[in-house]
């Protein structure tokens, strides 16, 4: 799982939420998930709108522009207006939960973005 | 002193109104005399007319006397001699009437006197010689009848009237045709005058008045077309002084319109910008909070809902503290928001030890961020300043924080002291993003983002704004220097504290 965030400490909260299960990859701008998307061909993504060096967006077509299956991305937020909702939703994510989340259902909606 | 005339309205009316006076004065004064001459010609042909009917009775009773003595002579003294002493006693009178009559005139008086003269000659050395005569020898009468004295005498009187008639005459004619010229003229004159105060009244009413008429109407006009919207209208400032004025006061009057209203229109504009960063504001602000309350959510739920061991438990501990400490800092940097406003900015100022103030939030910004690295570069020696060490802490602090955000690709950050005697010098530099010239002028105005939401970079444009009030208030400076692309220095510069004071 590739986390996209800049805090440490919302990364760490992820990893916390999702429990042992599950391998990470973390990235804190836009060039480190672009990077890790080359190296470390994750299952799923969960991925921050505001990410330093660009937009989450940006992340966002770059996983839909990977060649092979159709990688499932969850937009984690704060920015949870609907003109960011309708944003995220067009460049192609699967699912939106805004922050704060509680951790029970992030791993919720993980399992079932997960075939 | 110059005296110019005055082209002046008031003054082209009275002028024109004072020729019309003067024009109409002279035809009037024209005419009175012509009347008042007429009148005295009635008087004098009045006066003639009588002097020549007192003239013509004495002339008659003269007559009477002659014939009556004719009579007398021819009656041999028989008969008539009653009308004699009747024409005789009527002489006298007419006479007196007639020097009544003359009695004005010195000419005519003379010719009368001599006329008189004449008579009395007539009767006492003619005849009553000849009626004595004839009373002591009657047959002479007949004889003298028919004697050339007696002719003689009827001549010379005869021609003595029409001498005085004809003289009179003469001059009434004289007088007439005098006064006939007289009134010619004066009736010319007073025609003239009428015309000419018509073509005056006529000029004044058609050129004056509607050329006057026109230039209000302009105004008017242009009155309305301010009143519309159009501010640009001018009058023309020329012509008679009164319009000049006019036309100058429209205009000033319409140049402080247009100007309040361009200031207004700005007036609004900032304001509406001003309201437009505020709910910008408001938007970052509560996204802002919601990463460290993240945090405080998550972890509390985890830790209520799960078990974990010792370590990890203080460890999850310890993140909520520390979110909600950031929390606590985001909420009072936006609590600025009011204080930024309010001018009475209280300064606690005490000597601060720089370089100790800065090593401490270089500290703290690195732990915020791994990909960046600090430089620090002091000068030897004790670095004081006069400052609030609390404020100071949230300026470097924000400088700090910047440079970060605004080189999201990681690299270094220079901290950088200068000495510069009086004043010490603070630089922080990043090599990030820069920033662009069009932001450069508004980089410490209020709610001013430039790029930053764009990329991606949260933030609420007040840090800055914030920094510069808490510089100046300390009597510092603050500014920048920044080449897009490239990266941005920040720098304040303080007064040093005096070197023996103790240090906070």
């Amino acid at each position: 799982m590739l986390i996209c965030e800049d805090e440490s400490n919302l990364r760490e909260l992820v990893r916390a939420s999702l429990g042992p299960d599950y391998r990470f990859v973390e990235a804190g701008t836009v060039a480190e998930a672009e990077e890790a998307l080359r190296v470390a061909a994750p299952d799923i993504v969960l991925l921050d709108l505001m990410l330093p060096g660009g937009s989450g967006i940006d992340v966002l077509h770059a996983v839909r522009r990977l060649p092979g299956d159709r990688i499932p991305v969850a937009v984690v937020s704060a920015w949870t207006t609907p003109e960011y909702r309708t944003a995220a939703d067009e460049a192609g994510a699967d699912a939106f939960m805004a922050k704060p989340f509680v951790p029970d259902e992030l791993a919720e909606l993980v399992t079932r973005l997960l075939p | 002193m110059t005296v110019r005339r005055p082209t002046t309205i008031a003054f082209r009316v009275l002028l024109g109104s004072a020729v019309l006076a003067i024009v109409i004065t002279v035809a009037l004064t024209a005419l009175v005399l012509a009347v008042s001459s007429l009148r005295h010609a009635i008087t004098a042909e009045a006066r003639a007319k009588d002097t020549l009917t007192s003239a013509l009775r004495l002339q008659t009773a003269t007559g009477e006397l002659q014939s009556s003595l004719r009579g007398y002579l021819l009656t041999s003294g028989k008969r008539f001699q009653a009308p004699w002493v009747l024409a005789l006693r009527q002489i006298e009178p007419a006479e007196r009437d007639l020097d009544v009559r003359v009695a004005g005139d010195p000419a005519l008086r003379s010719r009368v006197r001599a006329l008189e003269a004449e008579i009395e000659t007539y009767v006492s050395d003619y005849a009553r010689p000849l009626i004595a005569l004839v009373q002591q020898q009657p047959e002479i009468g007949r004889s003298r009848t028919a004697s050339d004295e007696g002719k003689r005498w009827s001549d010379q009187l005869r021609r003595r009237f029409n001498g005085l008639a004809a003289s009179e005459n003469a001059r009434t004619a004289d007088r007439a045709a005098a006064v006939r010229r007289a009134s010619s003229i004066a009736t010319g004159a007073a025609i003239a005058a009428l015309v000419f105060s018509g073509v005056l009244i006529t000029a004044i009413g058609a050129l004056g008045a509607r050329a006057l008429s026109r230039r209000l109407r302009h105004a008017a006009a242009a009155a309305s077309e301010i009143a519309g919207g159009e501010f640009s209208t001018r009058l023309p400032e020329a012509g008679p002084a009164e319009l000049v004025e006019l036309g100058r006061a429209f205009n000033t009057m319409a140049g402080a319109l247009d100007a309040s209203r361009q200031t207004l229109l700005e007036q609004n504009r900032q304001l509406e910008e001003t309201e437009r960063r505020k709910t910008e504001l408001i938007t970052i602000v509560s996204h802002e909070l919601r990463t460290p309350l993240s945090g405080l959510i998550g972890f509390t739920n985890l830790l209520l809902a799960r078990d974990f061991d010792e370590a990890t438990h203080r460890r999850y501990l310890s993140i909520v503290h520390e979110e909600s400490r950031r929390l606590s800092a985001l909420v009072d940097r936006f609590l600025d928001v009011g204080r930024v406003e309010d001018e009475a900015f209280e300064l606690q100022l005490d000597p601060v030890d720089l370089a100790q103030l800065l090593r401490e939030q270089s500290e703290l910004m690195l732990a915020e961020s791994t990909r960046h690295t600090l430089v620090l570069g002091f000068p030897d020696g004790p670095l004081r300043v006069m400052a609030d060490r609390e404020r100071l802490a949230q300026v470097i602090g924000n400088l700090l924080t910047n440079a970060v955000k605004y080189s999201p690709d990681g690299g270094p950050v220079e901290v950088v002291v200068r000495d510069r005697g009086d004043t010490l010098r603070v630089e922080v530099v990043d090599h990030g993003l820069g920033i662009v010239d069009e932001d450069q002028p508004q980089i410490f105005t209020k709610f001013f983002r430039g790029r930053a939401a764009e990329r991606g970079i949260p933030g609420t444009g007040l840090g800055l704004a914030v920094a510069r009030e808490i510089v100046e208030a300390h009597g510092g400076e603050i500014g920048f220097t920044s080449r897009p692309g490239e990266g941005t220095t920040f720098w304040i510069e303080l007064t040093r504290a005096p070197v023996a004071a103790p240090v906070a």
